[in-house]
């Protein structure tokens, strides 16, 4: 009977070892792949080598210019050709030393190894074997047949998971030693050995297989027991324990049966368990791990086949088992290709074997080895670590997480725990804390409960969290100890809050910059001097590696000092360190009343229109402070939305869109860059910001329709921080369309100009336009990553300049009639006390209807008072620094010339007009509004000549002087870009009832805009409406012009298109 | 914790290690250095008594170039090595 049996497994082993060469081998190999790696060159190979090749070629270089010398003492050369062989052989001998070092050293690995008939590597050990067949024993190293797969039949006996990608493995080859069978014996057909002569194969397989069926329904026992256990208790802790302890009692049990057949094994061999089987986490359908360390290679060799069996009874056990073979020698040895094999071994467990071994000499050179590789080590964790991130789009937040991989899963847990191993004993690494373990605990017990759990129903190694089962574990209560059902939402809230508890332990460790290897002065001579930190008196914070550091913390007990520090993060885009979020995060929760004064408007407004709001808001989602000024944004923390489209928690699509937004400063593709000038002019940043924030909270509301739950929102948070009604109304455009754009693109024809039409009659006004167009923008990009495709990005863009182009089309015929505007007389009379409403409707009448979508209710109160003081002055001007440029407001009585004097000036200032507008209202009264950089800091630098600026301005304007002087301080430098935009000159009649469009598309220059006025002045043009634009090199400029209030005529058009030609030329 | 008899002995292997790498560049370049001086007494010998002295001195100072080339190219390897994953 035992003969049946051993014959049977033997049969099944021979077939199964076929389908193993030929498919999981390859997938083997290329996954273990780091774990097999090793240096088998000895030390006389590695160090002499390399000397004796720099002697020999040197040598050779000397003998071949001896040879040159006396060649030219027979007259065969010239002194000319003994100096080029000098120069030649010198540099030909540097170069040719270190490339026939690595050629031969390369050719030396490649001797130790032998190629397979399939294609494999195969790695052969010193020549241990007595016959030294280049085929027998060894391990993998490289295989071309990398990603083959094959889904293995149910009755495979057992897989082999090396590192995270499964892989099939069937009896007949055991990690990286191959077993024996003894099959010629009991007559059954061989499979080709590896191994060399063995010497006592056959007694363990026949007495082990012997008895194993017997011992696998033991195990399976116990086995059933813990997984009862853990449905009855739901303990994770417990379950992991146990499914160790067993592990180790099997495993010592099958080593100590070998150990007393082979006493030869006693010597020079230890077992050690590596890996998450190390630090005692072995999951229900984890790897086993392990290593088994030899003294040397003598002993290696000696070793083999007991190993082998050892290996392959596991397997028969049910064991999934990941080996890998080592010297002591080999371990100490940490090179770029076996780091993750070293990683593994910081959670080494001595199970059985050479204690004495073990204790002497081989903790002691990992030890050695991990201390001096303690740089390398930390940058390939931090390595790995940014690309898991990377790979899982850098958040917590997703929809079906994978609770060990994604950012926040079991993995940051082991990545935290290890580089708090390895930098120990180095200065200048995060502390930590026991209330810090004592949260990370709570989190790895509730995500160890969901592993365990999604082991046992998937009964695989299978950590994908997905909708069905977070309905099943909510509904049993998985990790919350009590066993009370949750509702999905609640439950899988609970999960991202202890997988955010595990992310925020890591992070501090990745915000480190990467370990750089110190230089040799700085290794040999280390001193112990700590790095000079300068004082920062009087400031609450400063910059410090990237990384925005609280020097005063108590300063933070005042609120204000607080949104100061985010707001600081929102204008420059350098995010808090985890320190400073920690002493932030401290005070939120030990709030002085006196101090704790709720957030004003103005303070989220400065937050939400700087160019890096994602940055603030970021944080604070982080230290839950968002939620504190946003409640309505509470009720999608967290929210999983099932979705065939969406990938990530409701809350973090809301956050992604707003940094997408902020990602357009510096487009990171062909996608955002459509919208990267629009980014940059977009007005009224923060109302998109906040749109944007809660345009999807209607998702948390029992409602049909999340837009009309996300506008109930805005009621209330309008009503607390105290929107202004148009700010609101913007705001409630913005939610109430953000999917219009996406609709349109989708279902109607963007080329017919009746769906622009209409669109732009939806929409209203330009600046809104933008406003929308970002915002879809970004609500498609953050969906998932490949949710914005480069030809809906397209489409998309060309929907927004075609409405853009028919609104520049229809403004001159839309003019205000200040009786229609009822409500925003009302408004402006409130604004502006003590005037009556006649007055500011005189002022009003004929402007254009865009006027009022360009400037807020503020802004027109404030021109108002400015055409209130025109009897006295009749040049107003307001001069004011919006973030990156200045904006000059001009108002003032219509005069000849008007744009092109004032356009003059700046340039002659070195002033350079990034956008501008011109509209004049019925009584002839032109407000001007121009944004310009100072290309040469002249006003940045010396804030007394802003004064004389405008007084120059305003002097030039009336008349008082002229303009010439002014236009010689321009650079001749002007023209010195050269034109890389081609010149376009349109006309349009058809655009307005009674002027005649012109659009300009020109490269941008200093002084262009002047240029361009003066051209129209020359021949008698008046500029009624002009709207200025620059998109990056290219100026956009469109005027609506007329003669004696007339078109121009054909003549007239002629005439300023060939000037214009000439001045642009 | 910085310093305390880990550190001492870890600093001095590291000091050994250099120590090994610039005798290996000075066994490297004495090989040269002796290949040249071989070379120039041959040359010397080749091509009379003393009236070609100064190719003679030519291929010593080309040998003492070569010596100090294989000397830094092996020592840059070496250190490079040594500078990623020490000793």
């Amino acid at each position: 009977m035992p003969s049946e049996i051993f014959e049977n497994t033997l049969n099944s082993g021979h077939e199964n070892l076929r389908h193993f060469v030929r498919v999981g081998y390859p997938a083997l190999v290329n996954n273990s792949q780091q774990l097999s790696q090793r240096t088998p060159l000895n030390f006389w190979e590695r160090e002499a080598l390399p000397v004796a090749i720099r002697c020999v070629i040197f040598s050779a270089g000397l003998g071949i210019y001896t040879l040159a010398v006396l060649s030219l003492h027979l007259g065969l050369a010239s002194r000319a050709a003994l100096l080029a062989i000098a120069i030649v052989g010198t540099v030909t001998s540097t170069w040719a030393s270190g490339r026939l070092e690595s050629l031969v050293l390369k050719r030396l690995h490649a001797s130790k190894s032998a190629i397979t008939s399939d294609g494999h590597v195969i790695r052969r050990k010193p020549d241990t074997t007595k016959d030294g067949d280049p085929s027998r024993s060894g391990e993998l190293n490289d295989q071309p047949n990398a990603g083959e797969s094959e889904t293995w039949p149910s009755s495979e006996v057992g897989r082999v998971r090396h590192r995270d990608v499964d892989t099939h493995l069937k009896p007949g080859r055991v990690g990286n030693y191959e077993f024996t069978t003894s099959g010629a014996a009991s007559g059954v057909e061989t499979p080709p050995q590896r191994h060399g002569s063995l010497t006592e194969p056959q007694t363990f397989v026949t007495k082990v297989a012997y008895a194993l069926p017997a011992l696998a329904s033991e195990l399976g026992a116990r086995r059933l027991e813990i997984r009862e256990a853990f449905e009855l208790h739901g303990l994770a802790r417990e379950t992991v324990a146990s499914l160790s302890e067993l592990a180790d009692i099997w495993v010592q049990r099958i080593l100590s049966d070998l150990l007393v057949r082979a006493p030869t094994l006693k010597k020079g061999f230890a077992l050690l368990a590596i890996g998450a089987y190390g630090r005692r986490q072995l999951f229900p359908y984890s790897d086993l791990a392990l290593l088994f360390l030899f003294e040397n290679e003598h002993a290696e060799a000696g070793a083999r086949p007991g190993i082998a069996e050892l290996s392959r009874h596991l397997w028969e056990l049910g064991f999934r088992v990941s080996t890998v073979g080592r010297t002591i020698e080999e371990c100490q040895r940490i090179d770029d290709d076996n780091l993750e094999f070293h990683l593994d071994l910081l959670d080494r467990r001595f199970l059985g074997g050479d204690h004495e071994m073990y204790a002497s000499s081989g903790s002691q050179v990992f030890a050695r080895a991990e201390r001096r590789a303690r740089l390398v080590l930390t940058a390939q964790l931090v390595r790995v670590t940014r690309q898991r991130y990377a790979r899982y789009g850098n958040t917590v937040f997703h929809l079906e997480p994978n609770v060990k991989e994604t950012p926040g899963g079991m993995r940051d847990y082991v990545a935290t725990s290890w580089l708090r191993r390895i930098a120990h004993d180095s200065k200048g690494l995060p502390e930590h804390t026991e209330p810090k373990e004592e949260q990370a605990a709570s989190a790895v017990d509730f995500l160890s409960a969901i592993r365990c759990f999604l082991h046992y129903r998937n009964e695989r190694n299978d950590d994908t969290l997905t909708y069905e089962l977070q309905d099943a574990a909510a509904k049993r209560g998985v990790g919350v100890g009590d066993g009370v059902a949750r509702t999905t939402t609640e439950w899988m809230r609970l999960y991202f809050r202890h997988a955010q508890k595990l992310n925020r332990q890591l992070l501090p460790f990745l915000e480190q910059k990467a370990p750089i290897a110190l230089t040799l002065r700085q290794r040999l001579l280390t001193a112990t001097r700590a790095p000079k930190v300068g004082s920062d008196k009087g400031r609450v914070f400063t910059v410090r590696e990237g990384l925005l550091e609280v020097i005063d913390q108590s300063a933070l007990s005042d609120s204000a000092v607080t949104y100061s520090l985010f707001a600081e993060e929102a204008r420059t885009g350098t995010p808090l360190s985890r320190e400073a979020e920690r002493c932030i995060g401290y005070i939120l929760t030990h709030p002085l009343p006196s101090k704790n004064k709720p957030i004003s408007w103005a303070t989220l407004r400065d937050i939400l229109s700087s160019d890096y709001p994602g940055v603030a808001l970021r944080s604070m989602q982080r230290l839950s402070l968002l939620t504190e000024i946003l409640p309505e944004f509470a009720i999608i923390d967290s929210l999983v939305v099932r979705d065939f489209y969406h990938r990530y928690t409701v809350d973090e699509h809301s956050l992604r869109t707003i940094e997408h937004l902020q990602e357009l400063a510096e487009p990171p593709d062909e996608r955002g860059a459509h919208f990267a000038s629009v980014w940059k002019a977009v007005g009224r940043r923060h109302l998109l910001i906040l749109s944007l924030l809660l345009h999807d909270v209607g998702k948390g509301m029992p409602v049909e329709d999340h837009i009309s739950g996300s506008l109930a929102a805005l009621e209330s948070a309008a009503e607390r921080l105290q929107l202004l009604p148009e700010e609101k109304a913007e705001v409630q455009f913005l939610i109430e369309h953000h999917l219009e754009m996406s609709f349109i693109l989708q279902r109607r024809d963007i080329f017919d100009p009746s769906t622009v039409s209409a669109f732009a009659s939806t929409v209203g006004t330009p600046e809104r336009l933008q406003r929308l167009c970002l915002m879809t923008y970004a609500d498609i990009r953050a969906v998932n990553p490949e949710a914005l495709t480069p030809w809906k990005a397209e489409m998309l863009s060309q929907l927004f300049y075609a409405t853009l182009n028919h609104f520049s089309r229809s403004l001159d015929n839309d003019r205000l009639q200040a009786n229609d505007e009822a409500v925003l007389l009302h408004h402006l009379r409130d604004l502006a006390s003590g005037v009556n409403k006649a007055e500011i409707g005189h002022f009003l009448e004929g402007f254009p209807r865009r006027y009022l979508g360009m400037h807020s209710a503020a802004e027109i109160a404030a021109h108002f008072y400015m055409y209130q003081k025109f009897s006295a002055e009749p040049v107003q001007t307001e001069l004011t620094v919006t973030g990156r440029a200045f904006s000059l407001t001009l108002l003032t009585v219509d005069r000849p010339a008007l744009f092109a004097t004032v356009a003059g000036v700046l340039a002659g200032w070195g002033l350079n007009i990034i956008k501008a507008d011109a509209f004049a209202n019925s009584s002839g009264v032109v407000l001007s509004t121009f944004h310009f950089t100072d290309l040469h800091h002249t006003l940045e630098q010396n804030p007394r000549e802003i004064e004389r600026f405008r007084r120059s301005l305003v002097d030039v304007v009336n008349g008082k002087s002229p303009l010439e002087p002014y236009l010689k301080r321009q650079k001749s430098s002007d023209h010195a870009l050269g034109s890389h935009v081609q010149t376009r000159i349109d006309f349009d009649d058809s655009a307005s009832a009674h002027s005649t469009l012109m659009q300009i598309i020109t490269q941008d220059r200093p002084g262009l805009l002047y240029e361009i006025s003066s051209a129209l002045t020359r021949i008698d043009c008046n500029v009624e409406v002009a709207l200025i634009d620059t998109e990056n090199q290219k100026a956009i400029d469109v005027f609506y012009l007329t003669v004696q209030r007339e078109k121009l005529t054909p003549q007239k058009k002629e005439l300023l298109l060939d000037l214009l030609r000439r001045t642009l030329r | 914790m910085r310093g305390g008899p880990t550190q001492w002995r870890e600093e001095m292997q590291d000091f050994l290690y250099i120590l090994w790498i610039i005798a290996k560049g000075f066994i490297v370049a004495s090989v040269i250095l002796l290949c040249g001086r071989g070379l120039a007494v041959e040359s010397k010998w080749l091509f009379g008594d003393g009236k070609e002295d100064w190719s003679v001195e030519v291929i010593k100072v080309l040998s003492d170039l070569f010596a100090i080339l294989a000397f830094i190219s092996l020592a840059v390897r070496d250190l490079r090595k040594y500078l990623k994953f020490g000793s």
